[in-house]
């Protein structure tokens, strides 16, 4: 029953793009050299959750990334992207992760705007910390506005999560829209609003109707160029969940979320290249209570505070083999003594482009 | 680059002893080139006042600019020069030297623009004449400044920002030939000079991408005669 159920929209979608396309540029495809990188990291985990003492986990992943585009006379650009990473870490024994993805996405002309249409997969066959192992069909169509300095683009998005050793499948349909105003390179700002409704097909029905939700999400940010090698960006986002259902599983019932991330990539010579990001989300539940350490309901809902950093750097001689240096560190702070944690990583990685 | 040749003023300046030119001699040259060229030379006496060089080096100073002002260099090109020597407290002899250097460099730009056919327009543009002297400086050769020079001729109020991108392009470590040949494409577009800058954008992108540079600048060449804007250019070569 399930799988005929995951099968659907996403393959349906991308079957039917890729006869649209055929059928609107036929033969006017000019192929690009598909790109390919492989990835092999190695590196240290040390992490804290619930209070326990610090544990450190050796971890290595490797990762293939490929991508194909090409160019449709006329002016649009049709592309195939997949990715694939494998990693684990050692805790008494191996424990590993999985993560792929695949996109076919198109952006055709359509007037003096642009067209976009995606399909996708996302997956884990094993899980991830955060994820037990799904699959996850998803569609974009979207209108992009051309121009400078106004830009706008009104998407329909929407998604199947299909999760078959836990009963958090989710389906998503989403509208949104956002402004770009960008009067010089070097800074512009970007607004978004996304509405989105919910179906949770796995929940108990509430009164009669099924589980469901509304998502409403509201996004700002600035962004630009210092000199000439110099990226950065500042976002803040928040949004409302409101749900029919609380069943006391962790994801149901109604919360609401504010949050805000910064990135700096320095790029000074075409061998070098520095990124640094960080982030605090504050995240609070309306309905889900905070429980104690002895595992009771506190009285209070629960609220927790998320804040990160990461860094990157990585050096090439010859732009196919690039030598990578990665650490991050995250924090949780919630007033469920359960939700916290901390950790900090450090890798050492090394990625060739084909 | 060559090394410079060690200059009249600099030799002077590295002679033993203090300077030789009486203070009446450099009194009476800068009040000569006030006569001469009233508002500038105000200018530059309003400026060699706020300094604590000797009078001897003034009027060693005031000397290079009645110079550079009889070869057709305005005074205002070199001010600028002066006030950062004076700003910066340099020692009078690296001071003149820069300035005689200043001179040449000037000279040798608009002998380059002039040399273009339709030339004389940078010249006329005080600030893409510097321009073209500041690359020359950067230790660019006369053949790529002349190239820029020359493919911008339809276009002179966007030379500058050419002509810093192209320096932006060349110190990320790209070669000079697809460097310029990006530059011409772009001054070949519609694209405003202001938003040039945006090309780095696309070249750290497509780092990120993995994608190799030389690659990029195929796409860029190909696009760039369909863009309208650096973001159509972003989606035509690097999105989706």
């Amino acid at each position: 029953m399930k799988n005929s159920r995951i099968g659907g929209p996403g393959l349906c979608l991308a079957a039917g793009l890729a006869l649209g396309l055929g059928f609107w540029a036929p033969g006017a495809a000019e192929a690009e050299e598909p790109l390919l990188i492989l990835g092999l990291t190695g590196g240290s985990y040390v992490s804290s959750t619930e209070g326990s003492p610090p544990a450190l986990f050796p971890e290595a992943q490797v990762s293939a990334i490929s991508s194909w585009r090409a160019v449709l006379a006329g002016g649009g650009v049709v592309s195939l992207n997949a990715a694939s990473r494998l990693w684990g870490y050692w805790d008494a024994g191996a424990i590993l992760h999985d993560k792929e993805n695949l996109v076919l996405e198109a952006l055709l002309p359509a007037g003096s705007s642009t067209l976009l249409l995606a399909a996708g997969l996302d997956g884990s066959a094993l899980g991830t910390v955060e994820e037990a192992p799904h699959v996850q069909p998803d569609w974009r169509l979207g209108l992009r506005t051309p121009g400078e300095p106004w830009r706008a683009e009104l998407q329909l998005k929407g998604h199947y999560l299909y999760e078959p050793q836990d009963i958090e499948d989710v389906l998503y349909q989403a509208a949104r829209a956002s402004l770009t105003y960008d009067p010089s390179i070097r800074w512009g700002l970007v607004t978004a609003l996304e509405a989105g409704w919910e179906y949770r097909p796995e929940y108990p029905a509430v009164d009669g109707l099924p589980a469901q939700g509304v998502i409403l999400r509201a996004e700002a940010g600035l962004e630009g160029l210092l000199g000439y090698f110099l990226e950065w960006s500042l976002r803040s986002y928040g949004g409302l969940h409101l749900a029919n259902s609380y069943t006391g599983i962790p994801e149901s019932g109604s919360s609401w979320f504010l949050a805000a991330e910064g990135d700096l990539s320095w790029s000074p010579h075409r061998q070098v290249s520095l990124h640094l990001g960080g982030f605090a989300r504050y995240d609070s539940w309306l309905q889900r209570q905070a429980l104690t350490s002895g595992g009771t309901p506190s009285g209070q809902t629960l609220y927790a505070l998320s804040l990160g950093l990461d860094g990157r750097a990585d050096w090439t001689p010859d732009g196919r083999l690039f030598l990578l240096v990665e650490g991050s560190a995250a924090r949780r702070l919630a007033n469920d003594p359960a939700e916290e944690r901390w950790s900090l990583s450090a890798e050492l990685g090394v990625e060739y482009s084909f | 680059m060559s090394q410079p040749t060690l200059s009249g003023a600099e030799r002077m300046a590295r002679a033993a002893g203090p300077m030789r030119v009486p203070r009446r001699t450099a009194a009476l040259a800068v009040f000569l080139l006030a006569a001469l060229l009233p508002l500038n030379a105000q200018s530059l006496e309003s400026v060699l006042s706020r300094s604590r060089y000797s009078p001897e080096v003034r009027g060693e100073v005031g000397r290079l600019f009645q110079e550079a002002g009889q070869r057709g260099i305005p005074v205002e090109m070199l001010l600028p020069r002066l006030e950062e020597g004076i700003a910066k407290k340099v020692p009078a002899a690296r001071l003149l030297a820069v300035l005689e250097r200043e001179q040449e460099l000037l000279l040798q730009a608009r002998s380059l623009l002039s040399g273009l056919d339709g030339g004389e327009k940078l010249v006329r543009d005080r600030a893409s004449w510097a321009r073209a002297a500041n690359l020359l400086a950067a230790g660019y050769a006369g053949d790529e400044v002349a190239e820029l020079a020359r493919a911008s001729l339809n276009r002179t109020e966007d030379f500058r920002p050419a002509a810093s991108l192209y320096v932006s392009l060349r110190g990320w470590g790209l070669l000079a030939g697809p460097a310029l040949e990006l530059v011409r494409g772009l001054l070949a577009s519609p694209i405003s000079g202001e938003r040039f800058p945006g090309i780095m954008e696309l070249f750290i992108e497509g780092r990120r991408l993995r994608l190799q540079p030389e690659t990029l600048i195929q796409r860029l060449l190909e696009q760039l005669p369909q863009a309208r804007t650096i973001e159509e250019l972003r989606r035509m070569c690097l999105q989706p």
